[in-house]
């Protein structure tokens, strides 16, 4: 088991915990900070590439 | 939580610390999941209201983290190594080492307006204690304080 594959089981623990309880915020954390695992997971290992640093970059939205 | 948030920008670069080009590229991945999720959550309210402080704070995140992009695609832009292609036809990361130190400073200024975009964020989704709130939970300690604070709004 990897680091990533650590947290993420941590995190969906976190969640099912904070949905039992009804705590909104922690749920709301565990979704931001797994959205931040996906993006990393999505990368993690590949080569490095112009490309794939420029999809990184974040439009604004307003 | 700061705290928290911040080893996360940081592990990447632990695990990928031979490799520093790597490291960082996670890190921006790690950044741009983070406030993909955050626009993806207050564009609606940032759009009717972008001087909310939560609204500020992703802005000036955004702002920093596509400097961060723009300082590793120029770290990579060096002379590549004999028969592979340039960083901008698609080539591998040819590192120039006299950027290695603006792209940390990049990334190390990124790191704690996530932090904070983060404090911010939760602060905001948490229920407000009220008098009435602390008679139903009598096990829950809150300083007269604050219960003070929250009956006089």
């Amino acid at each position: 088991m990897n680091v990533l594959t650590l947290i993420q089981l941590i995190l969906s623990l976190l969640r099912g915990v904070a949905s039992g309880l009804g705590k909104a915020h922690l749920d709301e954390e565990a979704a931001g900070v797994q959205a931040a695992i996906t993006a990393l997971e999505n990368v993690h290992g590949s080569l490095v590439t112009k490309a794939q640093v420029d999809a990184l970059r974040i439009t604004p939205t307003w | 939580m700061k705290r928290r948030l911040l080893a996360l920008l940081v592990v990447p670069l632990l695990l990928l610390g031979c490799n520093f080009a790597s490291g960082a590229r996670d890190t921006i991945a790690t950044s741009y999941g983070y406030l993909t999720w955050a626009q993806a959550e207050y564009t609606t309210s940032c759009r009717a209201n972008p001087s909310a402080p939560t609204c500020t704070l992703i802005t000036r995140a955004v702002g920093l983290h596509n400097s961060a992009v723009d300082g590793l695609n120029a770290y990579c832009n060096g002379i590549p190594k004999a028969g592979e292609q340039p960083w901008t036809n698609g080539g591998p990361c040819a590192p120039i080492k006299g950027m290695q130190g603006a792209l940390q400073a990049a990334l190390s200024n990124l790191s704690p307006v996530i932090a904070d975009l983060r404090l911010l964020a939760t602060g905001k989704s948490q229920p407000k204690v009220t008098a009435e709130r602390v008679e139903q939970l009598p096990w829950t300690i809150v300083s007269l304080e604050s219960v003070r604070l929250e009956v006089a709004q």
